[in-house]
């Protein structure tokens, strides 16, 4: 088995902060969406960041590997292609469908937590694998909805998804937060029935919450309560990467540098957010 | 020798030539004497869009704000060229017209945006005005009749030589040399009649150049900003010297990708982007001229009061 | 570096039943796929199409789901295609409603696409001219 590597504090690389990225002090990796990015041409800015030694891990949102469809092979191939031209240690997508009945969501959907969802999803995701030349993380989604009769949690079905696969996983706080805001799942729960030790790294993010739902739209300030929960993980496993994601309505240099030192500080001492 | 008007050729020509002479230098009088009058003495410093108006109008006081805005961080740059807001304000008409400008858009590029907020009224009419108010600018409607006034002369001999060209040609005179005066003379008028771009008073230009000394004056080509001194704002020097002279070399690209570097060139830049950055000495040196070189440092240089030391050296 | 997932998958005690019986396991993982392709598709429908609402979901929450993808699919148009924006102001968001409710996004669109046929279906409909040049342009291909 091949170690996890050590990946530090990140920030999502956009093309529209590309120059923030690379002047942001302190970012240890980025992370990129897949279907931005074209393998033989990639952008000058990640080139730059490539140069410097920083890693850049293609994050996949539209493999649908939840999805009862047979995994798409030219997205998987797209994917391949991206991490062997970044050099990128690994990469991820979501437990998740995107598209189902001819129609695409244009979203990370929640799959069903049962015995069948659990049996394609992992045929999926092995396709996947084979045609990957690095190991698969693969992210929990924010759900609005639930599916009615889950036969397991979302933990125990993460931690089945691992055991079945080998996968990695990259958990994402806000998600969490989401869920447990949303759909009533415990957190704590969560981080007890996932395997820990096959974490590769953690998502955080902001959000909103508006009329009792929170929205995790990538385009607000990450909320304390999602701090605390990447200090309750903190305070389980040291995770071996960080990362910060922001996809619209960027702030300032100086505003999205303090949430990385907010992050940071979480890191450092879990306990101050008691 | 025909001898039209009682004047042979050559002597029209002598004279024509002489008459030439002098309309040339009263016209060159009055245009030079528009930007004299000086009654206003008012000693308020100039205000940083005022000072990018005298030194190239509109266009340079939406460079300069667009400088600020990007130093300030209410304007974030792209690689791609386009610039987006992030949300902290801008302070003043002409910057809240850049940024209100920009807000407008979710990414916009420089280049359209420079062309949309340079006819806003903050950044053209109100300026000029309070330029005209302080006697640092000349009104338009005093430009215009003052390059009327002088091209005067030149037209008037223009239409006399015009006249004995045509009675030449009707003659079968040579004209040969007619003709070469003649349009030396349109050239001259044209020329004459042009309108400056910024139409300083002796008085506009003095501040201007004495802005742009201390602006230049205040960092060494060598060492950077003397210690102790604090570096000039990337808004002042975008004023004095446009967007070429923007402090940081890899923002500098972005603003002012095309632009053939001006007068103010590379041993003077060097130091700018030094200054911007309040780098390590040693890397300065290095930096100077070459772009693809100095852009590892320009990581370095914008974000600097949180992480500087580390930037540069391991850039690449 | 390589995957390790290959060696660890045979070495897992869960995937020594996988290997034992790969053509039972193959035809029942095809018979799970079918089965979660109708609840799936039946989830969808009722989000993106004005399908039935499945039974067993909280009703409020799939109205709660709807908007969201709909609000995302209509952010998504807005940034692609800002003239729309622009020309129509307040009515768009009423009209990429309507549009939206009629035509769900048929998988294999690309969101290119999408935000085409609504400007195609907006000028049919009469909300928009006949364009008669392109008035959007994207000065550099967005990476």
């Amino acid at each position: 088995m091949v170690a996890i590597p050590r990946l530090g504090v990140g920030i999502g690389w956009r093309s529209e902060i590309d120059l923030t990225v690379e002047r942001l002090p302190q970012v240890d990796f980025v992370e990129v969406v897949a279907e931005n990015l074209s393998p033989d041409r990639l952008p000058e800015s990640l080139r730059v960041l490539r140069g410097r030694g920083v890693p850049v891990l293609p994050h996949a949102v539209s493999l649908s590997l939840g999805g009862a469809e047979p995994v798409d092979r030219d997205r998987v191939a797209h994917l391949a292609a991206l991490a062997e031209a970044l050099d990128a240690p690994l990469v991820s997508d979501h437990v998740c469908f995107v598209r189902a009945g001819g129609l695409d969501s244009g979203h990370l959907m929640p799959v069903p937590r049962t015995a069948d969802a659990l049996d394609v999803l992992v045929a999926n995701v092995r396709a996947a694998q084979a045609e990957l030349p690095v190991p698969l993380a693969l992210e929990n989604v924010a759900a609005l909805l639930d599916w009615p009769d889950g036969e397991l949690t979302e933990g125990q079905f993460l931690a089945e998804l691992v055991e079945r696969t080998d996968c990695l996983l990259l958990v994402d706080v806000a998600n969490l937060h989401a869920n447990a805001r949303n759909i009533n799942t415990d957190p704590a729960e969560f981080l007890t029935a996932i395997p820990l030790e096959r974490l590769a790294y953690v998502h955080v993010a902001g959000g909103v919450e508006h009329h009792g739902v929170y929205h995790d739209t990538h385009a607000h300030p990450v909320l304390p309560e999602v701090l605390d929960l990447l200090a309750e993980l903190r305070r389980r496993v040291d995770p071996p990467g960080v990362l910060l994601e922001r996809d619209d309505n960027y702030p300032s240099d100086a505003e999205l540098a303090a949430e990385l030192d907010a992050i940071r500080a979480v890191l450092a001492d879990p306990e101050q957010r008691r | 020798m025909h001898e039209s008007w009682g004047l042979t050729g050559p002597q029209f020509l002598a004279g024509y030539g002489v008459a030439l002479a002098v309309a040339l230098i009263s016209g060159l009088i009055v245009r030079a004497r528009m930007r004299a009058a000086a009654q206003n003495k008012s000693t308020e410093p100039l205000s940083a869009d005022e000072l990018a108006y005298l030194a190239g109008g509109p266009r340079r006081v939406a460079e300069a704000a667009l400088a600020r805005l990007v130093e300030s961080g209410a304007l974030r740059t792209s690689r791609a060229g386009t610039v987006s807001v992030t949300g902290v304000p801008a302070t003043g008409p002409v910057d809240q017209a850049v940024l209100a400008d920009a807000s407008r858009h979710l990414r916009r590029t420089v280049s359209l945006l420079l062309a949309s907020v340079v006819n806003h009224p903050a950044l053209s009419r109100d300026l000029a005005s309070a330029l005209v108010r302080r006697d640092l600018l000349v009104a338009a409607d005093t430009v215009r009749a003052r390059l009327r006034l002088a091209v005067t002369p030149l037209l008037v001999l223009l239409g006399v030589g015009v006249l004995r060209w045509i009675n030449g040609v009707a003659v079968g005179a040579p004209v040969g040399w007619l003709t070469v005066l003649l349009l030396v003379t349109a050239v001259l008028a044209v020329l004459l009649r042009s309108r400056p771009a910024v139409p300083r008073t002796e008085r506009g230009q003095r501040l201007l150049e004495a802005a742009r000394d201390r602006l230049t004056g205040s960092v060494s080509p060598w060492h950077g900003v003397p210690p102790g001194q604090v570096p000039p704002a990337a808004g002042d020097l975008v004023a004095v010297h446009g967007l070429g002279a923007y402090p940081d070399p890899t923002v500098r690209r972005v603003l002012a990708p095309a632009r053939p570097r001006r007068r103010f060139g590379s041993s003077t830049t060097v130091a700018s982007s030094c200054s911007g950055g309040i780098v390590a000495s040693g890397s300065c040196s290095s930096g100077s001229d070459s772009s693809s070189s100095s852009s590892s440092c320009g990581s370095g240089s914008s974000g600097c009061g949180s992480g500087c030391g580390g930037g540069c050296g391991g850039g690449g | 570096m390589t995957s390790s997932t290959g060696a660890a998958r045979g070495a897992g005690p869960s995937n020594a039943r996988v290997s034992n019986d790969r053509a039972s396991d193959a035809r029942a993982t095809e018979a799970a796929r079918q089965r979660l392709a109708a609840q799936q598709a039946e989830l969808l429908h009722a989000l993106l199409a004005g399908g039935t609402p499945p039974a067993g979901f909280d009703q409020q929450r799939l109205r709660a789901e709807a908007s969201a993808l709909l609000a995302k699919r209509r952010g998504v148009v807005a940034v692609l295609r800002p003239d729309l924006t622009e020309a129509l102001d307040e009515r768009f968001r009423p009209l990429f409603d309507e549009f939206a409710a009629d035509h769900p996004r048929r998988a294999g669109t690309r969101m290119r696409q999408d935000a085409a046929a609504f400007a195609t279906w907006l000028v049919e409909r009469g909300a928009l001219p006949p364009p008669r040049r392109r008035r959007w342009w994207h000065p550099r291909p967005a990476s």
